[in-house]
């Protein structure tokens, strides 16, 4: 055990150095003191570990999400002649579930709606936002009728400490109908 | 000052021995912070790895769905299929591992996917003339495209695109001219600088012990890229083949296929925009209407090129035992149980034995095939 001896050695230059007169070595106090002060250290170590495990867990969390997010755009991209029927839904409201007349969006809403519910993540909501870009070409024959396409997964991530905080990851992209 | 050292008693056996059980206390709180520091840092590593190999695998497997087909005509490689009662080329080929059952594995995928080269580029050294059967790339580039599998003259593995827009086979190739085998009729024409692809039949396969070639290098399972020659169906872990690892610790490749045109029930087996009903028809695209379970060959409506989305799950496990984090060697962290792709598909996987002690990560995502339309 050379770190027994070192410790000897510290003893013994304690001694000397005050002047070996009635010393005693250290008392039980001081060795306790010196321990409690070593524990805090590690205490803040270990608190170390936490936040790197948390950051991971972040990580998790956003690859999960990116790619919740990423399906839709997907979705969205083939079913792009009526990209506008996806305009404001929202997994969390059923009452934004596309019409039956939709047929392709309101099972994408569906299949959507379960993906995010079986990621694990909890409190998570996926919205998706439709805005026209261009003249509408409902009225306007030349339109290209481009629409941004804004798919946005909010969730609640544990925070460092207590409660929660509310993350969003959001994919933009503009889709033109052929 | 000597003597004051030699009246010098020392200290008593007693103080000696709490002082030795203070230090060795301090010792051991220090080393087991070490060592659980050091865990904590390879637990935390191999977690970071196995999201990182997760989420490469879906961007490589996603890219190349998008890319598959890629405006091509023509045989390429090893991607054929049933299609129209004859077997032909088709822009994707899936691979169940188990057609009509579950799955007692990962399945695999066949897709002809655009290769190119950065250095030298694989692009046209000049202008072609309006109307060409030549075409003469950068310096090197020649040598390049052969040494990445182009063969002229042989069927299967000497189709290029031009642009990706004009696909040709190459006849031969004297130094950085290649001799097309047809004209590329007027009025195409491309300028100098047009990338010019080498399109291949590539196979992405999730290799399980035993590993034929090694190519995990002793990491099994892992995930394969490869240019395959084997007939079907598909096989990279077969001696000899050329398949090359591309993502560590990748478990499972579960793909489910939804298809437009492909049920004669509906729309008279035309195209309609709207993902086919399969099995009842009930005029809803829902879960059901993903295939996992087929041949592609029902002639001549469920064909290989009337998939319009693929959904890919991935399932990725440490490429190490998890040792835990305490001072026992042994992790708690995954015991026995199942992990589901949590798709419709047929695959579980079920823990047992040897498989416990992996952290394990899984992703689904929906995938539009953006280039098979021309087919």
């Amino acid at each position: 055990m050379v770190s027994d001896g070192n410790l000897f050695i510290v003893f013994c230059r304690y001694e000397l150095m005050t002047k070996l007169k009635h010393t005693n070595g250290f008392t039980l106090i001081e060795g306790m003191i010196a321990a409690a002060m070593i524990a805090v250290g590690l205490l803040a170590l270990s608190g170390m570990q936490a936040n790197s495990l948390g950051r991971n867990v972040d990580a998790k969390d956003l690859t999960t999400v990116t790619n919740l997010a990423a399906d839709m755009v997907e979705r969205i991209e083939f079913n792009r002649k009526r990209v506008a029927a996806y305009s404001g839904i929202n997994s969390a409201n059923v009452t934004t579930k596309p019409s039956t007349a939709e047929l392709m969006a309101r099972g994408d809403y569906e299949q959507w709606a379960a993906l995010l519910t079986s990621s694990g993540l909890s409190g998570v909501t996926g919205t998706v936002a439709v805005t026209l870009q261009d003249a509408n070409p409902a009225t306007s024959p030349t339109s290209l009728g481009r629409r941004l396409v804004t798919v946005t997964v909010s969730w609640s991530a544990v925070a460092q400490g207590t409660g929660t905080r509310t993350r969003t990851v959001s994919l933009s992209t503009v889709v033109a109908p052929e | 000052m000597n003597e004051k050292i030699r009246n010098e008693q020392g200290m008593t056996l007693i103080e000696v021995i709490v002082s030795m059980l203070i230090g060795v206390t301090v010792i051991a709180a220090a080393f087991t912070a070490l060592t659980t520091t050091q865990k904590a840092n390879r637990a935390n590593g191999m977690v970071v790895e196995t999201q990182q190999n997760i989420r490469v695998a879906m961007d490589l497997i996603s890219g190349d769905i998008k890319n598959a087909g890629f405006g091509s005509s023509g045989i390429v490689g090893n991607c054929n299929a049933v299609v129209g009662g004859t077997t032909q080329v088709a822009p994707i080929v899936p691979a169940d591992k188990t057609v009509g059952g579950n799955d007692n594995g990962p399945d695999s995928i066949s897709m002809i996917v655009p290769s190119t080269g950065s250095s030298p580029a694989w692009t046209l050294a000049n202008d072609t003339a309006i109307g060409f059967n030549q075409i003469t790339l950068q310096v090197g580039a020649a040598a390049a495209m052969s040494a990445a599998g182009l063969t002229p003259g042989v069927n299967n593995n000497d189709l290029i695109s031009i642009g990706g827009l004009s696909s040709v086979r190459v006849l031969s190739i004297a130094g950085d001219t290649l001799t097309l085998g047809s004209t590329v009729a007027a009025p195409a024409r491309f300028l100098v600088n047009t990338p010019v692809y080498l399109m291949q039949c590539v196979t992405y396969q999730v290799i399980q012990a035993p590993d034929v070639n090694n190519v995990c290098g002793g990491t099994a399972p892992c995930l394969v890229r490869g240019v395959t020659t084997a007939a079907s169906p598909r096989q990279c872990n077969v001696a000899g083949s050329p398949c090359i690892p591309i993502v560590d610790g990748i478990e499972d490749l579960q793909i489910a296929y939804a298809c437009d045109g492909c049920n004669n029930a509906i729309n008279g087996g035309a195209p309609n925009g709207i993902i086919d009903d399969q099995g009842t028809i009930d005029n809803t695209f829902n879960d059901a209407d993903w295939v996992s379970n087929n041949t592609w060959t029902a002639d001549p409506f469920f064909t290989a090129n009337k998939i319009r989305l693929a959904k890919v799950g991935l399932v990725a496990r440490q490429t190490q035992k998890d040792l835990g984090i305490g001072e026992s060697m042994q992790s708690a962290q995954v015991s026995s149980g199942t992990v589901n792709v949590s798709m419709n598909n047929d695959h579980v996987i079920a823990i047992a034995g040897t498989e416990t002690g992996f952290r394990r990560r899984t992703l689904v995502r929906a995938i539009q095939t953006r280039n098979v339309g021309l087919w």
